[in-house]
């Protein structure tokens, strides 16, 4: 491990270790009628990844303390915040520590800090307000839910981190009404109206082209023949201007819930930036006499990768209910004007290069060719749905869930197929007493014939520490959405002291 | 003719003690039944400590803030939080109870900060690593409200001492399939109408699945309340001890505590 890790490891163990007595402690604030109460709790993490094919990029051990702080200072008003320090794991080149932004897509820097929540809840019996910086849930179905929009995401370990740790908070004003149930067959009880203005967007954060997690599809070929010539290609991963932050790209949405006899539903409504990444490419083409064979032209390419910004609006619904032993959920959107990435050997195959200034070629001289890439994306609408169900079989848990995501309208080829459809399952059962967890979570892609396995054993060796070993197999066509990543199989150790 | 009505007499004379026995069974859990429904609260609130004890010794300890609403007819509502250790705060377990259908469960994981409903074969698993499965939260409740009805009942014995006390020895055997246990024995404290302790039978076998013992007696207001719930798997091996502090009646909890927005909150006010 290198010394700098070892050593911030070391300083996050004295502090966890300083913090686990902390728990829940009132503080006196003076003239306040009534103390308050403060609870800190937090995770230590240590995580460590091991590469089953060596070709694969590499990925460093890691430390991440998360700490979460809960302040009430009424019953009615209370402050939440939480904060994420990590070092090790991505960036594996940082540029020193830092404290993210939101302002940027790629940000390299180790050590770093991150505010992943820090917001006001106000609650009363008819309003719950809370404002500030906050991660949302929404969706009923397992891992994709349709639905849940809100978000974005880190997509530096996006297989082994949870999924409300990847979230990022977002800046948003969210006020629920609780409405009074009426009683009639067709309305539903316990109605709850949520609205979400987050006045600023938010991008995701994205690994760099050198890391693990990076999609292998959005790096150039080394080598590629366009119009007949061989080019040599180097790609770059950049960061793009975000949305500029006025009101104008701000995201609003809505959330209606309640319960119809014995079924939760919810419907939704989202109008904001497309929080699921996205990638263009331009190039800058070079062409230069070969000085060994001056009949022939050596010609290459700087392929810059960045991330775009596409705003959608989503309409959708979601419903769960017990069925007999089971418990069933479906969840369905429909989305307009969403990105979606071009199929990748066709992206090339119409790349184009030229004209090249002859006189200036025969100078000798390196000169520069330009080179048109179309576009790596098109805006299509589309249905994303899924439907799920778990129940117990003796004393194994058992998920299955189907998903689907139907592209409308569409006359072009794309990563995925028009009628992209995964199958996925849980299955866990305890040992020793619930001391040990086998875990089993599957994904099978129909049409990208791609597939991952991950098999996991979680003990807890007491109510403050765990130890989780697993293995992440992943198969697949090399130009599919998750086959790319066949090479990162691995194995790894996660070990976790809570307080 | 002769024949018959001796063979009608010679059946009578069999049965008699049996509807001796069954009679006083029924009358008695009916008294207690009686009381107890005079004497219940509207609602409660409670701190318990949960503490597992596995196969092998081991201990693990649980914090939970457990609230609960009877709206009568049999008709409940319960919300529970785990206050600690760690690994599971901030776990939400709400129940509705209802005579004629089955129970509407939700579970709130804050590593997920949703509430997902529960399906009806987790009623069988513990509940949260305990020797309590969910339908066993519900059962003890559902046991005070049966009729002959819903449960056979038969006298066994009287005078047992358990915890100090006699109490009499009451067989219930539900008539429902849905419960996972073939048969019950109740020891019943005729003076206050507590049961001080309960046996579980299992359905597949009929060996002793589990003890329930209720001790540590105190009247809070007029409602003697245990202070200590043990409660005993012969086939694992484990036990899970309950120890209630901090006991409140009636303290006016709304309807709106017993809801997935409280869930989520992680508290009552």
């Amino acid at each position: 491990m290198p010394r700098s890790l070892s050593r911030l490891a070391a300083i996050a163990c004295a502090v966890a270790a300083t913090v686990a007595e902390a728990g829940a402690f009132p503080i006196r604030v003076p003239d306040s009628p009534v103390p308050v109460q403060a609870d800190l709790e937090g995770k230590l993490e240590f995580l460590d990844v091991e590469r089953i094919d060596s070709s694969s990029p590499y990925q460093n051990p890691q430390v991440k303390l998360r700490l979460h702080l809960t302040t009430d200072f009424s019953p009615r008003l209370r402050f939440v915040t939480g904060l994420t320090g990590t070092a090790g794991g991505t960036p594996h080149n940082a540029n020193g520590a830092g404290v993210y932004d939101f302002g940027h897509v790629l940000q390299e820097i180790s050590p770093s800090l991150e505010f992943g929540e820090a917001y006001l809840d106000f609650h009363s019996s008819a309003v719950d307000l809370r404002a500030g910086l906050q991660k949302f849930a929404w969706g009923k179905l397992d891992t994709l839910q349709p639905n849940d929009l809100l978000n974005p995401q880190t997509f530096y370990d996006p297989l082994l981190e949870d999924e409300t740790d990847r979230k990022i908070g977002i800046p948003a004003l969210a006020p629920t009404l609780y409405l009074p149930s009426v009683e009639s067959p067709f309305l539903p009880e316990e109605p709850r109206l949520t609205f979400v203005w987050e006045p600023i967007y938010v991008p995701y954060f994205f690994p760099d082209q050198n890391e693990r997690w990076y999609p292998p599809l959005a790096r150039a070929p080394s080598e590629s023949q366009v119009m007949g010539v061989t080019v040599q290609n180097q790609s770059s991963f950049h960061n793009a201007p975000v949305p500029a932050r006025t009101f104008d790209n701000g995201t609003y949405a809505v959330r209606a819930a309640g319960r119809l006899g014995r079924a939760d539903l919810a419907l939704y409504y989202f109008d904001g930036f497309d929080t699921s990444p996205a990638l263009d490419a331009s190039a800058r083409g070079f062409a230069q006499l070969n000085p060994l064979s001056p009949q022939l032209v050596d010609v290459r390419s700087e392929v810059e990768v960045f991330p775009v910004f596409q705003r959608i609006q989503a309409a959708g619904a979601d419903l769960a209910w017990r069925l007999y032993d089971a418990t069933l959920r479906l969840e369905g959107a429909y989305v307009f004007d969403r990105l979606y990435t071009r199929n990748i050997s066709d992206i090339i195959a119409t790349e184009q290069i030229g004209p090249i200034d002859q006189a200036a070629l025969l100078t000798g001289r390196q000169i520069e060719v330009p080179v048109t890439l179309s576009p790596a994306n098109v805006r299509r609408n589309g249905v994303q749905w899924g439907a799920g169900g778990d129940t117990f079989i003796g004393d194994t848990f058992v998920l299955l869930q189907a998903n689907q995501t139907i592209v409308l309208n569409n006359d072009v080829n794309l990563l995925i197929s028009d009628y992209e459809t995964r199958f996925s399952m849980t299955i866990r059962r305890g040992f020793l007493d619930d001391r040990l967890t086998a875990e089993l979570k599957g994904l099978y892609g129909m049409q990208g014939a791609y597939g991952i396995a991950h098999p996991r054993l979680t003990y807890s060796v007491n109510d403050h520490l765990d130890v989780r070993i697993g293995y992440l197999a992943i198969e697949g066509h090399e130009n599919s959405l998750i086959g790319q990543y066949k090479h990162n199989d691995e194995a790894y150790v996660r070990a976790r002291l809570l307080f | 003719m002769m024949g018959t009505n001796c063979l009608v007499w010679m059946l009578c004379a069999a049965l008699a003690p049996a509807l001796a026995r069954a009679e006083p069974a029924r009358e008695m859990l009916d008294q207690a039944k009686a009381v107890n429904d005079a004497r219940e609260p509207k609602d409660t609130s409670q701190r318990t400590k949960m503490v597992l004890i596995d196969s092998r010794g081991g201990e693990r300890v649980r914090d939970l803030g457990v609230y609960g609403k009877n709206y009568g007819h049999r008709t409940r509502k319960g919300i529970t939080f785990f206050l600690s250790p760690p690994e599971v705060k901030g776990v939400g377990f709400l129940s509705w109870s209802y005579p004629d259908k089955d129970d509407d469960q939700w579970l709130y994981l804050p590593e997920l900060k949703r509430v997902r409903q529960i399906s009806g074969a987790t009623r069988k698993q513990g509940f949260q690593g305990s020797d309590f499965t969910y339908a066993d939260l519900d059962l003890f409740d559902d046991i005070r409200d049966w009729t002959e009805k819903d449960a056979a009942s038969k006298l066994i014995r009287e005078g047992e001492i358990v915890d100090g006390v006699p109490c009499a020895v009451i067989e219930l055997v539900p008539q429902e399939k849905e419960y996972e246990y073939a048969r019950f024995l109740l020891w019943l404290d005729r003076k206050d109408s507590t049961f001080r302790k309960i046996e579980l039978y299992d359905k597949k076998d009929g060996g002793l699945a589990k003890t329930l013992t209720l001790a540590g007696f105190e009247a809070i207001g007029n409602v003697p309340t245990p202070r200590r719930i043990e409660m005993t798997n012969a086939k694992k091996g484990t036990k899970t001890i309950l120890e209630v502090s901090d006991v409140r009646y009636d303290r006016g909890l709304g309807d709106d505590v017993f809801t997935e927005r409280t869930l989520e909150r992680g508290k009552v006010d």
